[in-house]
């Protein structure tokens, strides 16, 4: 959840906005489809993820959860949950979004929803895995012709083609390179903020229900 | 040669515009699986098929009626010597074939397949499939499964309904 930018504002406007979302989808049925190239190689790539994360740490073996956690107060599906191992992986897009030289996790966000899964499955601590994979080969297809449109060009350039399939390539990457991983402890405070937050959505959001 | 150009003239009659769409730009582009997969039941469905063969430097496509035996072929030069960054000398040749084919096909079918300009053509849109499908699992990781099996922190029915096991792997878990 993001923090409001303003002083004295309780809700960010992108947590406003997506609570204006889900009003008109509980009071109208009319639903936001969202999907982007990002979450798409996530979702194609996420098994892999999980194997390299099982290949390069030392873990034991993980695999895919399909168990929905549910509790009064939020839901979700964390990547592994294993009598040892609670984990999510975060495939990135390219090399240039894949966190190579953090000491720490910088995306706010992900401590949040570490935090939920915590909460979900009574773990007392969390790994946040970035993987490095390949680009599915449908996904480098679509960013060549994307590239293609915005050169303004007709004919296919095999230079383009080369360089964008370079870009979504990590064979060449140690393998162990390829992972960097957050060990991430549950710190009761954030559930609290958490509970804080999700109690003002709610007024916020029974507001918007009214208004509709 | 009539019997294969009335059905190819029956197979453009059915054939639809092949629409690729990239979301938000509005630029589209049929890639060579979905030309594939739109033609080839329409080609069956009219007694038709097509090969493409590599013969030296030329890409050669040939449409065949089935029953009789007629053709037509298209001979289209690759380009040689091409040094592309980042690529080897096979992934060159690779991806001008890929290429060649997609448009060499689409020429000799004469269908629409890289440009939607027709509001009116049915549009075919390719989406990211999320469908759940087994996954390979590597030997090593599979040694890390069979030891959680043996501490039951997990199942040879888990292992089996989400991965792909090789006929060796199997061996191997049923002894």
């Amino acid at each position: 959840m993001t923090s409001p930018k303003s002083k004295g504002e309780v809700l960010s406007q992108t947590t406003k906005t997506y609570l204006h979302e889900l009003a008109i989808e509980e009071v109208y049925d009319i639903r936001k489809e969202f999907s982007s190239r990002y979450t798409d190689k996530g979702n194609e790539v996420e098994d892999l993820s999980i194997a390299l994360c099982n290949d390069v740490l030392d873990l034991g073996f993980i695999y895919k959860n399909e168990e929905h956690f549910t509790n009064d107060w939020i839901t979700g599906t964390p990547d592994v949950n294993t009598n040892e191992i609670l984990l999510d992986v975060k495939s990135s897009w390219d090399a240039t979004t894949f966190p190579f030289f953090d000491t720490e996790l910088k995306n706010k966000d992900y401590l949040y929803q570490m935090h939920g899964y915590m909460w979900l499955t009574g773990k007392e601590e969390s790994l946040l895995c970035y993987c490095l994979i390949d680009t599915p080969l449908q996904i480098v297809e679509d960013e060549i012709r994307r590239e293609h449109w915005k050169a303004s060009l007709i004919e296919e350039s095999l230079d383009l083609r080369a360089f964008v399939q370079a870009k979504h390539t990590f064979g060449h990457i140690p393998k162990e390179k390829r992972v960097k991983t957050f060990k991430i402890a549950k710190d009761e405070k954030i559930i609290e903020d958490i509970k804080t937050r999700i109690e003002q959505c709610r007024d916020y959001y029974n507001d918007l229900i009214q208004k509709l | 040669m009539k019997h294969l150009f009335k059905s190819l003239a029956e197979f453009q009659q059915e054939v639809p515009t092949i629409h690729k769409a990239t979301q938000g730009y509005g630029y589209t582009y049929a890639d060579l699986p979905k030309i594939f997969e739109v033609i080839n039941p329409l080609l069956k469905k009219h007694g038709l098929g097509f090969t493409q063969l590599i013969n030296g430097t030329e890409l050669v496509t040939i449409v065949f009626h089935v029953e009789t035996g007629e053709t037509i072929e298209s001979k289209t030069a690759i380009p040689q010597g091409v040094q592309l960054k980042g690529m080897n000398d096979f992934q060159v040749l690779g991806s001008a074939i890929s290429y060649l084919r997609r448009y060499c096909i689409s020429s000799i079918l004469g269908i629409v397949s890289d440009k939607d300009t027709d509001a009116g053509g049915e549009q075919i849109k390719v989406e990211v499939k999320n469908e759940s499908k087994k996954v390979a699992i590597d030997d090593k990781r599979l040694a890390k499964a069979l030891k959680a099996i043996s501490e039951n922190e997990y199942t040879k029915e888990e292992l089996l309904k989400t991965f792909e096991l090789t006929p060796e792997q199997l061996k191997n878990i049923a002894q």
